[in-house]
């Protein structure tokens, strides 16, 4: 995949003490965490566990109160500095949003046309073969309310991924489908991490974490709780809160 | 009908100046409508306690009371204005209000996940107005618009309060002159003339604006067309 050779050493993404606040309520209580160029990083927790909103934070959506987001070693602050930094961090949202009066090729190409992220004509050549690749070309002209709930979300993965991105996130992009379509969406997610896609993932499928990630974050009340291999993780975990989840869920 | 043909001239005079008045009115308030609809969803919450202060202002007080303030007001800081000039700031300031709220909640209508995903794929603030949130907004902002540009066309009538040669006052001049030539009202049939004239108006309009908005919403339909004869799962989708 098109990792930009940029920073050839480093994290791509950066947090230290990282602090959101709801109110009284600490969303994030000083998380720290890396994401190194190729890696699969998947996050798990509770609902409410802060997971969600520590995502939105690796892209600017949501501003942080304390602490620090570093992108390719930038420390990035000012709005502006996160409108840039987002055309290297794509997003997949847990409700695809995908723009409904646009066609599933304009979708794709609005941004990095806009961005010059490639000509008009390059941007939609690529955006077919992408298409052709997670078997939607044929849905290229139509509008996304003729698309199921499964391949919207797959227009969503090639909307963030024409942008060229260093890294994508994705937030719960399997949590709103219908169970038999949630399988095609994993399946283009695999592919993604298998060609070296730089990925974060907040998600419930917890055979996805264990297949094909790198490194798995348990987070619980605003915290890390524990990071390691999903071997480890899902086997032995170290800490009793991570286990206590597990037992849980299966 | 020999009176309506008779003072044809008189009153095809009063119909100009109510289109005049009319036409600058529906500009005027198109735009304080687009910039205070704006303001009314910025970031800013200075501009957004602006734009509220700006509408409920103007929309808590009667249209005619707007029209005699503006008129007998401005000359009091030194500013002389026509009565077309009073009208039509009047009108455009009411109409503004009204149609500011429109806009307002069009743009509040789209879903919150659409500027959200529009920020996060990099785009400007102005693109994902432009391109992402505008167009959406659109449609839930016709036809609301459509009613208050024919009640604006119906309210230019109120411009004769001040003396504006308009339609209105100019049937007004016939019913009053004939009644004093020849001693019965013809009221009944040139008022009925002006109330026809006025509605063939915003009938059409409303009829034209009718054909956009189903050319809109055809085209919105589309969307979910051709390929949706399958059962739609896409309604569930956002």
């Amino acid at each position: 995949m098109p990792n930009s050779p940029a920073t050839a050493e480093g994290p791509v993404i950066s947090v230290r003490g990282v602090v959101k606040k709801y109110g009284n309520m600490r969303a994030l209580d000083g998380v720290d965490a890396d994401v190194s160029r190729g890696e699969v990083v998947v996050v798990i927790g509770p609902s409410g566990s802060g997971k969600s909103t520590f995502i939105r934070c690796l892209n600017g959506l949501e501003r942080v109160d304390g602490g620090r987001v570093t992108i390719d070693g930038m420390p990035i602050s000012t709005r502006r500095d996160w409108q840039v930094a987002r055309r290297r961090i794509g997003m997949v949202f847990q409700d695809y949003s995908l723009f409904p009066h646009m066609t599933v090729m304009s979708n794709i190409c609005l941004a990095p046309v806009r961005a010059r992220v490639g000509t008009r004509a390059e941007t939609e050549e690529r955006a077919m073969e992408m298409l052709e690749r997670v078997g939607l070309a044929h849905k290229a002209n139509d509008f996304p309310a003729a698309l199921s709930g499964g391949q919207q979300q797959r227009v969503a993965i090639v909307r963030a991924l024409a942008m060229k991105p260093e890294a994508i996130l994705f937030d719960e992009p399997t949590s709103a489908l219908d169970p038999e379509t949630i399988g095609e969406v994993l399946a283009v997610m695999k592919e993604l991490a298998r060609e070296g896609m730089t990925m974060v993932v907040v998600t419930h499928e917890m055979g996805f974490a264990r297949e094909v990630a790198d490194r798995v974050v348990f987070m619980d009340k605003g915290r890390i709780v524990e990071i390691g291999p999903p071997e480890v993780i899902f086997t032995s975990p170290r800490e009793d809160r991570t286990k206590a989840f597990l037992e849980m869920i299966f | 009908m020999q009176l309506i043909i008779e003072n044809f001239p008189l009153l095809l005079t009063g119909l100009w100046h109510t289109l005049q008045l009319a036409i600058v009115t529906l500009l005027g308030s198109t735009v304080i409508s687009v910039a205070f609809g704006l303001m009314g969803v910025a970031r800013s919450g200075v501009l957004r306690a602006t734009s509220m202060a700006y509408v409920e202002f103007f929309r808590d007080i009667p249209l005619i009371v707007n029209v005699l303030f503006v008129y007998f007001g401005a000359p009091l800081i030194g500013i002389s204005l026509d009565p077309f000039g009073a009208a039509t700031i009047s009108f455009s300031l009411w109409g503004g209000a009204n149609g500011a709220e429109i806009v307002r909640s069009g743009f509040n209508s789209v879903p919150l996940h659409q500027e959200r995903s529009a920020v996060a794929l990099g785009l400007k603030p102005w693109e994902v107005m432009w391109y992402v949130l505008a167009p959406q907004a659109l449609l839930p902002i016709i036809p609301p618009f459509t009613g208050l540009f024919s009640l604006l066309i119906q309210a230019t009538s109120l411009a004769s309060m001040v003396g504006a040669m308009e339609f209105f006052r100019t049937s007004q001049i016939i019913v009053e002159r004939t009644t004093m030539m020849t001693g019965y009202s013809p009221a009944f049939l040139v008022y009925g003339f002006v109330l026809l004239v006025y509605f063939v108006i915003c009938a059409s309009l409303s009829a034209l604006t009718k054909r956009l908005e189903t050319s809109l919403s055809e085209r919105q339909s589309r969307r979910g067309g051709r390929k949706a004869a399958i059962p739609q799962a896409a309604n569930e989708s956002i």
